[in-house]
Formats: structure tokens, sequence, C-alpha cells
């Protein structure tokens, strides 16, 4: 029930009033922070940076008032409020209500403004030693992403428009998004997407100044990787999402919406990696521009995508109008982007002579390389519909295209991670070759276990190897670096060795992917009550069936025992949703395998019917991107030494 | 209504943005 703080009327024209007002402003202030920034830039006045600097913080305020408000009106059930109605409804649980401020087109563009705001003020906060110029660019790119997000917010996808008159209750939340997963997947992903645009307007701001040394990389090094931690994070979580909720089996379908939230993090990957190059050894300048450009046009591109409905995919809920201004948005920013590297090209060649290809320099261009070939992959993958629409009949790819064309890539990429942490900077020193001894032969051991084991496949025999060969690069470094200086050296360097332990995170992962992608199995069966089946060895009994009526939707519950526990798979409807009904599926997880039953159906003559899947490893997934994670956490949390940065001549170019 | 608090809010911010310019006159930056 609406909470009765005021005359209901007076209430919520206050919420409207107060939100689109605050939005207003904001989008007054953002567009003066971005236009006083450019100027106080060019002239390099310490004060007027600081006031643009000031109006960004602002800014950022008056949107956080904007979201307190818009929260204020869902958990207060004010549905004069069109995106209250459409997204919530009394009977939604109150932790779901509250996450409907990001369920819809536009509460989620608030969202991401919003995040914007916070990280973008946090990058400014200290922006002041990279020079006047740099600052008050970086501030001015960032005050124009975000008024773009207000103009969109204020003139065409406002979640303060108010309905002529108020309905007693709301639509509801899609069924699909009534899980717990929504209180924290879609938050992340969003967050992930929001805060690439910090690191791209350091990136602009450092090529329109001219200032192509690595000071901008170390200034952002942070949200950069926390911009990566977001996406790695909300990668993670959209599979564990769709294979605990979709209930179709898997966890990644290659759905357009998956590919444009893959791509930038492919793109952040590389330029994570590359970075070090410039910070180090002062090479790959034109690439770590290029990559923090390219990953937050593909935010910008995804973001249309999903927005605009161009292809199929499975978040059509998302769809609006709005795709045309993203799309608009997105050829401003290439062509500015573009322009800027073509401008400054002539600055971006690396001092001294090229690094030989066997090299730490040589096996992260080879990563750039291997990286984007996927990014290329994947992105003709997704766009082949929209294109091949346009020029006559659309076509679309399925998973096998995928699997062939970046699989390989992939495998080339964890023997890369096998061989490139052995090589040192410049030249691969003598020894390389040896130091490759524990790897390739931890790669060979697996390769044979897997022919004595009897698999047959040519991808398992490239991956599965490539991953163990890169998981004993890092035991072998580990134990190097012990056995030469102590187990506190570790912590020392913590940077360096978190970041082995995130390999290690992503071998277990790679390791999940293809054993539960190689080695699935499934069985459709129809069974009696009593009557068993048994799939890969595990054998599931039907128990019988029965209705369960919960607060928002009934439930039809089969009971299947296996082993010592029961497994309840289900079907809901949602009455109150016209009848949607949804697949609840069951799941019993071991760090072998996880088996998973789905109620396909429930027969007249008093048998049901199940899919039942045999799915190895996958919770080495959920481990592994666990791993990923607490690896960067180790190398970057809390104070620690910086290390030398190749901060060459300033270089600065006057245009 | 809209525009009146979009005004109130812009009035409020307005001595926490021009700070550094009341706290320093801009002839002394240069």
């Amino acid at each position: 029930m609406p909470v009765e703080v005021l005359d209901g009327s007076l209430h919520v024209m206050i919420l409207a009033d107060l939100g689109s007002g605050a939005l207003l402003a904001a989008l007054v202030m953002a567009a003066f922070a971005a236009l006083l920034s450019f100027w106080a830039g060019r002239q390099e006045s310490a004060v007027m940076v600081q006031i643009g600097r000031r109006a960004f913080y602002a800014c950022a305020a008056m949107v956080l008032s904007a979201a307190v408000v818009l929260e204020v009106a869902l958990l207060t059930h004010d549905f004069t409020l069109v995106y209250v109605v459409e997204h919530t409804d009394l009977s939604t649980p109150i932790a779901l209500v509250a996450a409907g401020f990001y369920g819809g087109q536009e509460g989620s563009l608030l969202y991401w403004t919003m995040v914007l705001g916070i990280l973008g003020s946090a990058s400014l906060l200290a922006s002041a030693s990279l020079g006047r110029r740099l600052a008050g660019y970086a501030a001015g790119i960032m005050a124009s992403i975000v008024t773009f997000f207000l103009v969109v917010l204020v003139m065409v996808a406002s979640p303060f428009d108010v309905l002529p008159i108020t309905p007693a209750d709301g639509l509801g939340l899609n069924p699909v998004l009534r899980d717990g997963g929504m209180l924290i997947h879609p938050p992340v992903v969003l967050a992930g997407f929001a805060s690439f645009a910090v690191p791209f307007s350091f990136a602009a701001a450092a090529l329109i100044a001219g200032r192509t040394d690595a000071a901008w990389i170390a200034h952002t090094r942070r949200f950069a990787l926390l911009a990566w931690c977001f996406q790695s994070t909300g990668l993670v979580l959209g599979m564990w999402w769709a294979y605990h909720v979709l209930g179709w089996g898997g966890y990644w379908g290659w759905d357009p919406v998956e590919n444009v939230a893959l791509m930038p993090w492919l793109a952040t990957t590389a330029y994570l990696h590359s970075s070090q190059v410039q910070e180090h050894r002062g090479r790959l300048r034109a690439w770590n521009f290029g990559l923090v450009i390219l990953a937050f046009l593909l935010v910008v591109f995804g973001t249309f995508i999903v927005r605009s409905g161009v292809v199929p995919s499975v978040h059509t809920f998302a769809v609006s109008a709005i795709g045309p201004w993203f799309l608009g948005f997105l050829g401003v920013c290439l062509v500015f982007s573009t322009g800027l590297l073509v401008w400054r090209a002539s600055t971006l060649r690396s001092p001294g002579e090229p690094a030989p290809a066997v090299s730490r320099e040589g096996a992260f261009a080879l990563q750039n390389l291997l990286l984007l070939g996927v990014v290329a992959v994947v992105f003709w993958g997704t766009v082949l519909p929209l294109v091949s629409g346009l020029v006559g009949q659309e076509r679309v790819v399925d998973a096998t295209y995928y699997e062939r064309a970046a699989g390989p890539l992939f495998a080339v990429l964890l023997a890369l991670m096998a061989v490139g942490p052995l090589l040192s900077w410049r030249a691969a020193g003598r020894n390389w070759m040896r130091s490759l001894a524990w790897p390739g032969g931890a790669a060979i051991a697996t390769l044979v276990l897997l022919l004595l084991l009897g698999v047959h496949s040519l991808a398992a025999w490239l991956a599965i190897p490539a991953a163990v060969a890169a998981a004993a690069t890092c035991v072998v470094l580990y134990g190097r670096a012990i056995r030469r200086a102590g187990a506190r050296i570790l912590v020392r360097k913590r940077r360096r060795y978190g970041a082995y332990l995130a390999h290690i995170g992503l071998v277990v992962l790679a390791i999940g992917i293809a054993a539960s992608h190689f080695w699935q199995q499934e069985s459709d069966v129809t069974l009696q009550t009593g009557q068993s089946a048994t799939v890969a060895g595990y054998t599931l009994t039907y128990a019988g069936a029965g209705q369960r009526q919960l607060s928002d939707h009934s439930e039809l519950v089969a009971s299947m025992r296996f082993g010592d526990s029961t497994l309840e798979p289900a079907r809901a409807t949602y009455a109150g949703l016209g009848g949607q009904s949804l697949t609840h599926v069951a799941i019993s997880t071991t760090p072998w395998a996880d088996v998973y039953v789905i109620l396909t159906g429930a027969n007249s003559d008093g048998s049901a019917s199940f899919r039942i899947l045999i799915n190895p490893l996958v919770s080495w997934i959920w481990a592994g991107g666990a791993l990923l994670l607490l690896g960067v956490a180790f190398g970057n949390l809390g104070f620690h030494r910086r290390e030398p940065v190749a901060v060459l001549a300033p270089a600065r170019v006057t245009s | 209504m809209t525009l009146i608090v979009a005004t109130l809010l812009l009035f409020i911010a307005g001595p926490f943005v021009l700070w550094p310019l009341i706290k320093t006159p801009p002839e002394q930056d240069s």
C-alpha cells in the first residue's frame, strides 16, 4: 500500500517534479561543466578547470537526488508515475520493487548516469596532478557524455512521466526478473558499462592535450580495473542467472545481449595487459588509446543493440524508442575518437627499436591481436542479422559459428597464458625454452590422459591441455618466487602475483566451460510415479507432483528422488500477469557434475515429462570466476608502492 | 513546477560551483 506521507496527489506531484527538476538542473549543470571545462583546458586556467570540475560534482549530486526520488516513488508505490506502474505491483516483494529502479529502460539510464557521475567525480578528484589541459579536457569529455544521457532522460525517456489517471495497482515485474539475481546482475553489468567512460574520457583528453605518455594510464588504472571487475562479475552472474533461472540447461547462448557485454570485456582485458607495456617500456601507445576507445565504443554499441531491438534477443523487454539516439551518439563518438587518433597518429609511435617477437612485449601484442580477433568474430556474428537484413534476406548464425571461429582463438590465448608470463621484457632470455618444460610437460600429460580416457575431440585436445599448461606456468612462477625470496614476496609484489591468481581463476573457469561443453549429456524422459531414469550413471526416481500456492504465483512441483536428496523442478504460473509461465529448474551440484532437471510437462495419465542434463564441472565456472576476482582484488586493494612508470618526455604537442 | 525546482537547485549549487572564483579573483590565477 502507498505510504501516506502526504495527501496522495500532492505527494506524487512533489516527487515527479522533484525528480524531473533535478534531472533538468543536472542537464544544465552538465552542459555548463562540459563547455567550461573544454574552454578552461584550452586556456589552461586553473580556477576555471576547478569550477568545471565542481560543476560536474554538482551535476552528479543532482542525478543522485533524482535517483533517490525515483527509489522513494517505487518504494511508496506511487502509481501515478508511469515508470512505477510499468515495473512494479503491490504483490512484488519489496527488494524487487527497489530493484525496479534499474529494471526498466528509463530507470536503467538514470542508474547508468548516476554511476558515471559518482565514478567520474572520483576520477576527477585527483586529476589536477595531470596538468590543467588534460584535467580540463577529461572533465569536459565526461560531462559531455553525462549531458547526452541527461538529454535522453529529460527529453525522450523520463522516469518521472505522470499518468493522467492513477491505477489501483501496477503491471508488475517481468517473471524472469523476479529472482534474487535481479538484485545483483543488472546493476553490476550497468555499472561496468558506465565505468568504461572514465578511462575513455582521460584517453581522449590525453590525445587532445597531446599527452601521449603513460600518465593517463596510471591515473585511470584502478577505474579500468574496476570497470573490468564489474564486467567480469556481470558476465559470470549473467551466466549463473541463465543457468539457474532461464532453465534451458546452459549458461551462455551467444545471445546478442551476452555478446555485447562480452566484447567490451575482451577489449578491456587486452587494454589492462597492453597498458603494462606502456607503463614499463613506453611502447604500444597506439594500442592502448585504441583499445580504451574501442571498449567505450563497444559499450555504446551494446547499449544501442539492447535498447533498439534491431537484432532479435532474449532481452527484448528492454526495447524502446531511444535506439536512434544511441545510434547518433555512437556515430559522434566514432567520428570524434577516430579523428583524434588520426590527428595524433604521429605522436603515438613508440620510441626506439621495436622489441623482438619472442619477448613479453611481443606476447602482449599477440594477445591484443587474438582478443581483437575474438571481438571481430563476435561483432560480425551479432550484427549479421542487421547487415544481411539491409542487403536482402536476414540471416542469423548459431552457436556453432562462434565455437568454430572464436574457439581456436581462445585455445591459442590459453596457450599464450602459459608462455607469456615466462618471457622477459625486451628479449626472451636464453633460458626461456627451458622454463617451458613444466607447462609443456603438464600439457602433454593432460593430452595423454585425455586419450587414455577415450576423448576424441580435437577441440578438447587443444583447449584442456592449453588450460592446464597455463595453470602450470602460474604454479611455476609462484614456486620460483617463493624459493628465491620467501612467501612474503607474494604480498610485496601482489600486483603481479594477484594477476597470476586471476590467471588460475580464468583457467579453472575455462576448464569448467570446456568440460560442460564437451561432455554434457541429456535425456528426455516421461515417468510414472515410482519409475526411475538413469543418465550418465545418475539415477533419479519420480515421486509424484503437487500444486503449491505462493504470494504472486502458483507452482506445479514435481518430486524427484536423487540419492538421499529430493529435487523439485517446477512450472510457475503468474495469474496476475496474464497466465505467464516460467520453468523453475532443480539442480544438484557436486564439484564434478551438476544434475539438472527441467519439468517439461505433466500429463493427464499422471505421468510427468522431464529433461535431465548432466553438466560436468559447471561449478568450476563459478569457482573460477570468484578466483579471478579474488586475484584482481588481492593484487590491487590497499596501499602499495607505485611501480616505476615510463612517463617519457611530456611530449606536449601544440595544435 | 519542474522549472522552479530546477532553478532552485541551480541556485543552491551556485556558491559551491563558483567557490574557486569567489575565493581567488581570476586575475591572480594567471
